[in-house]
């Protein structure tokens, strides 16, 4: 018996075999996108950071200069100082208080106003240096309308139903937002046209401008502190009254990668367990559903390894397929469509992950398969034969006896206790749907806590839009999951449920057998997965926490040169909670740090648990978790009830 | 007298263009009648029986039952004309191995929403009758052929179908126990039950049946009567 023939064996088993063959490709597929996803923005956030400037021309230092005590031919000239490259200005600079209302609404404390806010006068959003991307809305264009840096405290609806109120001057002029948008420099809070500028200067405050620069050498603090002092050389003394470098962008994205580390993790973690416990029950429940087949194979001469091979070969091919076209989908159609950053830049897939996703699905599918394919290569032919043939020993009779005493439709009370008739498969559904479920849980938690433990609301958004796909993503594999299960099931027991139609079940009253079969498992998989998942989550936020509470994410690289201003000192009117992710050094007489560059007590962002920590999860919280693992389960149990209902009883009651 | 089974000029062709499985058969069963139909594998035996019991549907003609056209009912509808007007016995069983004895023989009489009381006094009262009261609790899988075929016919019988549909009832079991379950038939049709059998058997159809129709290639054999009987066995006190 050549490789040859174990090889057509394994390729005639999964034609025929389709519906199994379909649901091993479409898991893997689903479960290899995930993993692309999620090894690639864990590892790739700088690399994202990283285009963005180039593609944006980011500039290394912003730089704010006191316009009363520097001239235009001064600041003309640093353009052409030896270190640096390219610059970019001056564009009029402001420092303004925002108060958002809407009538009827309530905005969250912390995100209806602000002070201290940078605003700029730009033209346009294109430009030598800094390109702005906008996120959402549309640019300012004309004057009585401002764009808002998506990292700004301050939030509120585009368009004319918010009031965005600059309370930092007399007559406090109304504001309309018409976008938000993101530099990559991160200087600004709020962009307007050039003109507007002056109406919204303070009376009496020193006229500023905004010069962005890049440096020929500008990788390391020390570098970026050798231009500064180049530039401040370069000008009367005092001119420049602060300045943001590139470097603390960076370093708050490395310190959001950190945030966003853990929970990616935890969701990887549940993503690939989940893609396990689904493979290894469609096939074993595939390789059960040969066994009759491997019989024939046996009794015609394969041996027991080939048998193996075959088994393997045939769960194989649709499950390579599935790693090849997640990996692709992954990379090529899903990856572009979610923005891992503000900068809409999308990154492209190391080729290790490229490579190594659908090699490890591959292996996951090749494991789950091995146990039951051994299993097969060792039965008997006559017992491999007659297993398939012959009804196997049921178990959950008290199960059935129990639901039939309750006062519950039959269909019902059918449904219920099916799933203790086939332990594997029904503890295979549990796992799935409290997979799903606690996906589901740590995502409800992320998304109330994220704003909480998230220093900036800007970074918080995208946390929580993170975190909602992967829920999504997670919930709809465990929904795939049941489906694969249920659909397995059905066609197992595709004998009762015909004996069923022929003693007068309506197709109706099959679905709702069918759909049945999920309760317990839906039941069991809330009981484990809520605590679970509520303890999942405590420990992801508590690790989001504690990333955020590190060296790393505490102090900027150079140290006391850009240390991170407490979003008291950046913005009072804010609670430490609603903080900001910019650092924005601002220099004193004589270029030393004011005391809005020093961290004052509590400006410790993220020092310690937020108090809402624990109160996340009220019971209504969590019983309506549970109803949603329930729909979970049902979602993926309907498609195999519609199609037990559908099909056809004279086949299913003579295939003896 | 009126036919409680009339199929007109039936057809079935399980693919487009196949060889048809039914041929234009036509075929009355009058109420209280026994008839047996024969002929070799793929005869379309278990076709015109599937048909009659609303298990599939014909590609062309009528099959109508207890004045009801059968042919033309949702799935829906056809599940509970299932449920009142006929009852199936199947050569391999097909009772639930989950479910115990009685909880089989009631399943029909609780899809059809019988009184709780009402179907377990009829599933006592059948399996009373049939000799297999001691096994009620007992599983499918512990008892032996003849004792499933009993409960089968149990279950077939608990809403007092119309029409009771037999599908090679003899054949998974010994002959001795075969004998027993021709006897149980005969009995019921003496009491007025109207009994379709298909079989395999021509001894079985003599004995039991007082008709007989022979399908060849899906066509009723010339010489076979396919109008009803003159009339129910005399010692059968068939129903009128």
């Amino acid at each position: 018996m050549t490789g040859g023939a174990v090889l057509k064996a394994a390729s005639a088993g999964a034609r025929r075999r389709l519906v199994q063959s379909a649901v091993v490709f479409v898991v893997v597929t689903v479960a290899a996108t995930a993993s692309l996803l999620g090894l690639t923005m864990l590892t790739s956030a700088n690399e994202a950071f990283q285009t963005a400037f180039t593609v944006r021309h980011g500039a290394h230092l912003a730089v704010t200069v006191d316009a009363a005590k520097v001239t235009g031919g001064e600041l003309a000239r640093t353009r052409h100082l030896p270190g640096v490259t390219q610059a970019a200005g001056p564009y009029p600079e402001t420092t303004i208080s925002l108060s958002i209302s809407i009538p009827g609404h309530s905005i969250p404390a912390g995100m209806n106003s602000g002070s201290g806010l940078t605003v700029v006068g730009r033209a346009s959003r294109s430009g030598p240096l800094d390109g702005i991307t906008q996120n959402t809305g549309r640019w300012a264009t004309r004057e009585g309308e401002i764009d808002l840096a998506i990292y700004s405290p301050v939030r509120g609806p585009i368009g004319r139903l918010a009031t965005a109120t600059v309370t930092s001057v007399p007559g406090k002029p109304k504001l309309p937002i018409a976008g938000y948008a993101s530099s990559v420099v991160q200087d600004e809070d709020g962009w307007v046209v050039p003109s507007e500028i002056t109406a919204l200067e303070k009376a009496g405050a020193p006229a500023q401008e905004q010069m962005l620069y890049t440096f020929r050498d500008a990788a390391t603090p020390a570098q970026i502190s050798a231009d500064l002092a180049e530039l401040k050389a370069a000008l009367p003394a005092g001119a420049v009254t602060s300045y943001v470098s590139w470097l603390n962008t960076e370093h708050n994205l490395a310190a959001v990668q950190g945030v966003t580390a853990p929970f990616l993790a935890a969701y990887a973690v549940i993503g690939v367990l989940l893609a396990v416990v689904i493979i290894a029950s469609v096939v074993a429940a595939a390789v059960a559903a040969s066994y009759h087949r491997i019989g024939v194979l046996k009794s015609i001469g394969f041996t027991p390894a080939q048998v193996v091979a075959s088994c393997l070969a045939q769960l194989g091919i649709p499950a390579l397929a599935g790693a090849v076209a997640g990996a692709a989908v992954g990379s090529r159609w899903v990856l572009p469509m979610i923005d891992t950053g503000p900068f809409h830049i999308s990154v492209g897939v190391p080729v290790w992950i490229s490579v190594s996703v659908p090699l490890g699905m591959c292996a996951v599918a090749g494991l789950a398969a091995l146990v039951p394919a051994v299993r097969a290569g060792r039965l008997r032919a006559v017992q491999a034969i007659t297993a398939g043939q012959a009804p196997r020993p049921r178990r959950g009779h008290a199960a059935h006896r129990l639901a039939g005493r309750l006062k519950l439709p039959r269909p019902a009370s059918l449904g219920l206790a099916a799933p203790f008739s086939r332990p594997a498969p029904a503890l295979a559904t549990v796992a799935v749907i409290a997979f799903g479920l606690a996906a589901v849980v740590l995502g409800v938690g992320l998304d109330s806590q994220m704003t909480q433990i998230v220093f900036s609301s800007g970074w918080a958004t995208i946390g929580v839009s993170l975190a909602r796909r992967l829920t999504l993503l997670v919930a709809v594999l465990a929904a795939l999951g049941v489906f694969s299960l249920v659909l397995m099931l059905a066609r197992q027991r595709a004998h009762d449920l015909a004996v069923f139609k022929a003693l007068g079940m309506t197709p109706r009253q099959v679905i709702i057998t069918v759909t049945c079969w999920i309760i317990a498992p839906a039941v069991a998989a809330a009981v484990i997965a809520l605590p679970a998942g509520v303890a999942l989550e405590g420990a992801v936020a508590r690790a989001v926490v504690s990333q955020q509470a590190s060296p790393q994410a505490q102090a900027p690289p150079g140290g006391a040169q850009r240390p991170r201003v407490p979003p008291q000192g950046a913005h009072p009117s804010l609670p430490p909670q609603g903080g900001h992710i910019v650092s924005r050094t601002r220099l004193g007489p004589g270029g030393r740090l004011g005391p809005g560059g020093r961290l004052g007590p509590g400006g410790r962002v993220g020092s310690g648990a937020p108090a809402g920590l624990a109160h996340v999860y009220s019971p209504g919280v969590l019983a309506l978790l549970a109803l949603a693992g329930l729909a979970i389960a049902a979602a993926g149990a309907l498609g195999p009830a519609t199609w037990a209902a559908a099909s056809k009883t004279t086949t299913a009651l003579h295939a003896e | 007298m009126d036919a409680l089974i009339q199929l007109s000029e039936v057809t079935k062709r399980y693919a487009a263009g196949g060889a048809p499985a039914l041929d234009h058969v036509s075929l009355m069963v009058a109420p209280g009648e026994a008839v047996a139909v024969m002929g070799p594998s793929g005869s379309g035996k278990s076709t015109l029986l599937n048909l009659v019991a609303g298990l599939d549907k014909p590609t062309s003609g009528t099959v109508t039952v207890a004045g009801q056209r059968v042919d033309a009912l949702s799935e829906t509808r056809l599940a509970r004309y299932r449920r009142r007007q006929v009852g199936m016995i199947f050569q391999f069983f097909n009772l639930l191995e989950d479910l115990t004895v009685a909880d089989n023989v009631l399943l029909p009489a609780q899809l059809a929403g019988t009184p709780r009381r009402k179907a377990r006094a009829r599933c006592g009262q059948l399996l009373a009758q049939l000799g297999i009261a001691k096994y009620r609790d007992s599983y499918p899988g512990r008892l032996s052929g003849g004792e499933r075929q009993r409960v089968a016919i149990a279950r077939a019988l608990v809403n007092d179908p119309a029409v009771l549909l037999a599908d090679e009832p003899t054949g998974a079991v010994d002959s001795a126990t075969g004998e027993e379950i021709g006897k149980l038939l005969l009995e019921l049709n003496a009491a007025g039950q109207t009994l379709v059998l298909v079989t395999h058997s021509p001894d079985l159809a003599a004995r039991y049946a007082q008709r007989t129709v022979r399908l060849v290639d899906g066509r009723i054999a010339a010489g076979t009567p396919s109008g009803t009987a003159a009339g129910p066995r005399p010692e059968a006190g068939a129903r009128p």
